[in-house]
């Protein structure tokens, strides 16, 4: 039997015939066959009038863009947020959404991070108190729509056409980084326009964004005017990276100072973890793999443990006073300058706390640490040029 | 030699397949790359209902569960030869002479999703395969408890249009839990005239007790069934 050799999925745009199947006679498309549940029917809205309710103001900076995110908006222009990590970029689109939901349009806010997204969801549902947010990630899909959906990337798939306003943040984040399924369920999620925001966004982006019918916009600065903290190069070979790492965590823990140790993969995640704990007490190992992660992590929070060794998890959308960051083996293969970058944004995002030590550990230089540092340098360069 | 033929992709993680285990020169077709079938724990465990030997490829555990979601759930019959691809020759050649009987299914089911999850799975054994058991009524094992699951006999039926006097019955299945559907279904058979039945069930939920000990991978190298 012969099948038709063009195949279109309509769902995800696959065109390749080695991601299909035949069922029944019938082709179909293997690549979005996970992505089936519940999909949204697209109820009722109406106009009301809202406005964010934040305790603390913007700065001019952050003013500046949020306005011009707006007036993208009302052009029907499509946005890039390029800012630096703790640069507040999340509050750059409350106004936006403020104006949307005003004129009773949909709003989505999508995140590849569940973590993230339930975090987000709280913070939204203190600055819109009046308004439904709505939460679908992964397990948790009841209610699918409300005033504001706060979703993870993969759960686009239960809208087709239907947001007026998407914004999706941290696009440069595994797994929607290069992942052909989730960008086409994402385009095919929007009908309107989209804000997309990241601190590190990709050569291909930047030039996506250059093009005209879409606009990016650039913040430096953090919102509280300090420098970003940078990075600190440490070149030792073998053994003596982890009496440095020793000293090091020792040195903080005299301080006071909480402490992540970044690590590329599990198994080393739980070799440093135990070879630290021999020498210091007070510290936890996370990784994906962690059931109860979320709980190390609120403990952390609470002060309870003085370092933690950590794997990529928490590379992202984690704030914590005071935080010291150590990379240890920053010359992986898995550590780009983006992913260096973001790491050392974790560092000094509180305004009482504006500094902080960032601490590239590793046996030898690589081109993207070099890069990261370089990155770092550049925005402050700018932020000096500002002042 | 098959080196030379296209080379396939993975049916898991879309990834091509390249010929890298002795595997592949006796298997045509693999539908799955090596680094994914090391994902599955094949355990063959050996047990009993009643009189009747039962293999159990896999345990239920959650690689299986996860795929055959996909398989059930998701009605990608593509991932249904992944199963039992690496074990094909092994089982026809214990089960020589056998004739395969799917579990019953309630032919609602298999019209939404299209197919037969356990033809499908079973389909490339190469031996001869009967779908004489029907369910008469709509019912799911999983809901129900220990001792409504007992009942089940009641709801299947023999179809008349395969003569059994004599035959030696292979009962399959995808999962078995309890046994109960099993135990039903070769008691019918044993009816119908069969001379010997036996199980083969893809996975089956073990018992903490009954796990084989720590350390023993049969799934490291080479493929040994245990005697």
């Amino acid at each position: 039997m012969s099948m038709p050799e063009n195949f279109i999925c309509p769902r995800c745009g696959n065109k390749d015939i080695k991601y299909t199947g035949v069922r029944n006679g019938h082709r179909y498309c293997r690549l979005c066959i996970g992505f089936q549940g519940k999909e949204a029917s697209g109820g009722g809205l109406f106009h009301r009038k809202v406005t964010p309710t934040i305790d603390y103001a913007l700065s001019p900076d952050q003013n500046e863009i949020s306005n011009q995110v707006c007036l993208n908006y009302d052009q029907g222009i499509n946005t890039l947020i390029h800012a630096v990590c703790g640069a507040g970029k999340t509050e750059l689109v409350f106004s936006v959404m403020a104006q949307a939901i005003s004129r009773g349009q949909r709003v989505g806010f999508a995140i590849p991070r569940r973590d993230v997204v339930m975090e987000l969801t709280k913070r939204l549902a203190k600055t819109f108190p009046t308004l439904s947010v709505v939460s679908i990630y992964g397990g948790h899909h009841d209610e699918i729509e409300g005033d504001i959906v706060v979703l993870t990337t993969h759960q686009l798939y239960r809208f087709e056409h239907y947001f007026d306003l998407l914004i999706v943040d941290e696009i440069d984040a595994f797994p929607f980084k290069g992942n052909k399924v989730l960008v086409s369920l994402f385009k095919r999620s929007v009908k309107g326009n989209y804000v997309v925001m990241s601190a590190t966004p990709s050569d291909e982006v930047i030039r996506q964004f250059s093009k005209p019918g879409y606009s990016m916009l650039q913040l430096y600065t953090r919102y509280h005017g300090h420098r970003l903290p940078e990075p600190k190069i440490v070149l030792l070979p073998g053994f003596f990276k982890l009496l440095f790492l020793l000293k090091t965590i020792r040195d903080f823990a005299f301080e006071n100072k909480p402490c992540f140790i970044f690590v590329a993969t599990i198994e080393r995640c739980e070799e440093i973890h135990r070879f630290l704990k021999v020498f210091l007490k007070g510290g936890n190992c996370v990784h994906s793999k962690k059931p109860d992660r979320s709980e190390i992590i609120e403990n952390f929070r609470q002060g309870k443990y003085q370092y933690l060794v950590t794997t990529a998890v928490l590379e992202r959308g984690v704030t914590i006073k005071n935080l010291q960051v150590i990379i240890f083996s920053a010359d992986h293969q898995l550590y780009d300058s983006r992913s260096l970058v973001q790491i050392s944004g974790r560092v000094g995002r509180k305004p009482d706390a504006p500094e902080g030590e960032v601490v590239y550990l590793s046996d030898r230089l690589t081109k993207a640490m070099e890069q990261a540092v370089d990155e770092i340098r550049f925005a402050n360069l700018h932020l000096q040029t500002v002042l | 030699m098959r080196f030379d033929s296209p080379i396939s992709i993975c049916k898991l993680c879309f990834k091509e397949i390249h010929p890298t285990s002795w595997q592949h020169l006796f298997h045509k077709n693999m539908p799955i790359c090596g680094n994914c079938f090391r994902e599955f724990n094949p355990l063959f465990l050996k047990t009993k209902i009643g009189d009747t030997d039962v293999l159990s490829v896999y345990g239920y555990d959650e690689t299986i569960r996860d795929k055959l979601y996909r398989l059930k759930g998701c009605h990608d019959i593509e991932l249904a030869p992944i199963f039992l691809a690496f074990f094909l020759v092994e089982i026809s050649i214990r089960y020589w002479g056998y004739v395969m009987v799917p579990a019953p299914s309630w032919h609602e089911d298999d019209e939404k999703r299209e197919f037969n999850h356990v033809v499908e799975i079973f389909k490339s054994i190469p031996l001869k395969m009967v779908r004489a058991l029907v369910k008469t009524e709509k019912i799911k094992q999983a809901d129900l408890h220990f001792a409504e699951r007992q009942k089940i006999g009641q709801r299947i039926i023999i179809t008349e249009n395969f003569d059994f006097t004599g035959k030696n019955v292979l009962f399959v299945d995808d999962v078995m839990t309890t046994g109960a559907t099993s135990k039903a279904c070769v008691e019918l058979l044993k009816k119908a005239g069969a001379r010997k039945v036996k199980i083969l069930v893809m996975s089956k939920t073990i018992d903490p007790k009954e796990k084989p000990k720590e350390g023993v991978n049969p799934n490291q190298d080479t493929l040994r069934i245990p005697t």
